[in-house]
């Protein structure tokens, strides 16, 4: 090791329990950690901190203004931009000799394998039941060990998977939960500092597996209640024989379709749903007069700079009290129209924000809905260059 | 006499029983295990949306059950026999960061 690694590690290494070899291991150690929002923010943090040779960070979204609360590692000046990238940005100024990859993709049963691969150990950080079971099999298909985590509302969870012959995230929950029963952070809420929590325990877990110091929590799990202030660790049960991906006799010996398996069309691929349609598809909505309702989810103060004509301005966080407006002025419109149900588009500035509307939309009642992709850049770029919007 | 559990709730679970994450109960005689346990708080104690705790006299995939701090499964399941001052704690599976 470097005099400039014994150096910058010193305070690390003068552990008794973790030496310069132990530093080295982190050195010769890779970590992929798949999410940069709330949990991934912290882990990346710290990991980029620790020393580990090589990272890399997945994440397919863009900052936005509702993330900063949580995700620590962008900042206002960031909002806009690819949540990988902004992270890496962070990294490379804390840690210039991390080697610090970022993947702009969501990951799928396609490219999950191939992304996974070259690491050896797996951060899931991601905010959904579908993405939690790809990550899960891929792990185990690619024989990588897996730190998995959850936070909302004020409670956090975690455990470590494939870890010296322990469960995985199957062995514990073979059947995924009813789509109707599963929540998000943009619709039930969460505590900014929680899901943080939550990816300093993952950083701590990968650190202790790459030194050799063994993982806390495997065949544990550990539940953090910030409310009552109670942190348990639970005995779970040891790896199962009947595994549907890491049994005796599994029946997954590849990866599958996970939005059919947890019920949810579109929960993992928000590309990939139908609830979306392309500035020129609405452009010819507009054209042909088809009936229809548009709300600008912006806040005020940016729907009042520019809007399309026909917009009603509803921000996203006073969805949920509209919801029966809403539903009346699709009744009024459908009646005008003498139709049955006239369609509800949502619209942003570049369709985030527009996409996490919806969820909040449907926990209100069964609105046909669907958001602009690209939202009104998109618009200025494809059909009117002289719309206003930066 | 009945025996008297404390029953825990996380994850959201305490929503459908009264917003309470903690509470201390005392059972008639004819619950004996965890399955009599779940078809009486179905029945008794649940405020609304049965579809959200049970599902085929169990409780719905997605919901972690703990007997003393411990998974269920390797306490016996269902069929564990309850006893006094058991903790008995059901916490939904998390999906967010
Ligand atoms: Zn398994």
């Amino acid at each position: 090791m470097s005099k400039e690694d014994l150096d910058r590690y010193s305070r690390q290494i003068l552990m008794n329990n973790f030496n310069k070899d132990s530093q080295l291991k982190l050195l010769n150690t890779s970590v992929l950690i798949i999410g940069a929002g709330g949990l991934g923010s912290t882990a990346i943090l710290y990991l980029g901190s620790a020393g580990f040779g090589r990272i890399g960070i997945v994440d397919n979204d863009v900052v936005e203004e509702t993330n900063l609360h949580r995700q620590v590692i962008h900042d206002e000046t960031k909002i806009g931009l690819s949540k990988a990238v902004s992270a890496q940005q962070t990294i490379k100024k804390l840690n210039s000799k991390c080697e610090c990859y970022v993947y702009k993709l969501l990951l799928t049963s396609e490219n999950a394998l191939s992304v996974i691969k070259p690491y050896d150990i797996v951060i899931d950080a991601t905010d959904n039941v579908c993405a939690t079971y790809l990550i899960n099999d891929a792990c185990i298909l690619t024989n990588k060990i897996l730190i998995q985590a959850s936070a909302l509302r004020m409670e956090g969870q975690l455990s470590v998977f494939n870890y010296n012959n322990g469960p995985c995230y199957r062995c514990l929950n073979p059947i995924p939960p009813p789509a109707g029963t599963v929540t998000k952070c943009n619709v039930s809420g969460v505590l900014g500092v929680v899901p943080g929590i939550m990816g300093c325990f993952q950083a701590v877990e990968a650190i202790k597996i790459a030194a050799g110091l063994g993982a806390n929590y495997s065949q544990k799990l550990l539940i953090y209640d910030a409310e009552l202030g109670k942190v348990r660790v639970v005995k779970t049960r040891p790896k199962q024989e009947n595994c549907s991906i890491c049994g005796k006799n599994p029946s997954i010996t590849s990866l599958i379709d996970y939005e059919d398996f947890c019920n949810m069309k579109k929960c993992t691929n928000p590309n990939m749903s139908k609830d979306r349609i392309t500035v020129e598809e609405y452009n010819e909505i507009l054209k042909v007069n088809k009936p229809h309702v548009l709300i600008d989810v912006r806040p005020k103060e940016a729907f009042q700079l520019s809007n399309l004509p026909n917009a009603i301005n509803i921000p996203k966080l006073e969805l949920s009290n509209n919801a029966q407006k809403i539903k009346d002025l699709l009744k009024k419109k459908a009646e005008e129209a003498n139709v049955s149900e006239v369609p509800l588009y949502l619209i942003c500035r570049s369709s985030a924000t527009s996409l996490n509307s919806i969820p909040i939309l449907k926990e209100q009642g069964n609105f046909k809905v669907s958001y602009i992709i690209g939202g009104l850049l998109e618009w200025k770029k494809k059909i009117d260059p002289s719309f206003q919007i930066e | 006499m009945g025996k008297n559990i404390t029953l825990s709730f996380g994850g959201g679970m305490e929503i459908l029983f009264n917003n309470t994450k903690e509470r201390e109960i005392e059972l008639p005689d004819s619950v004996v295990n965890i399955k009599d346990l779940i078809a009486y708080m179905k029945d008794e104690l649940l405020q609304e949306r049965p579809e959200l705790f049970v599902l085929n006299d169990s409780v719905r995939p997605g919901i972690i059950v703990l007997i003393n701090n411990a998974d269920w499964e390797i306490e016996g399941g269902l069929e564990y026999e309850l006893e006094d001052d058991d903790e008995i704690t059901f916490i939904s599976t998390l999906h967010g960061g």
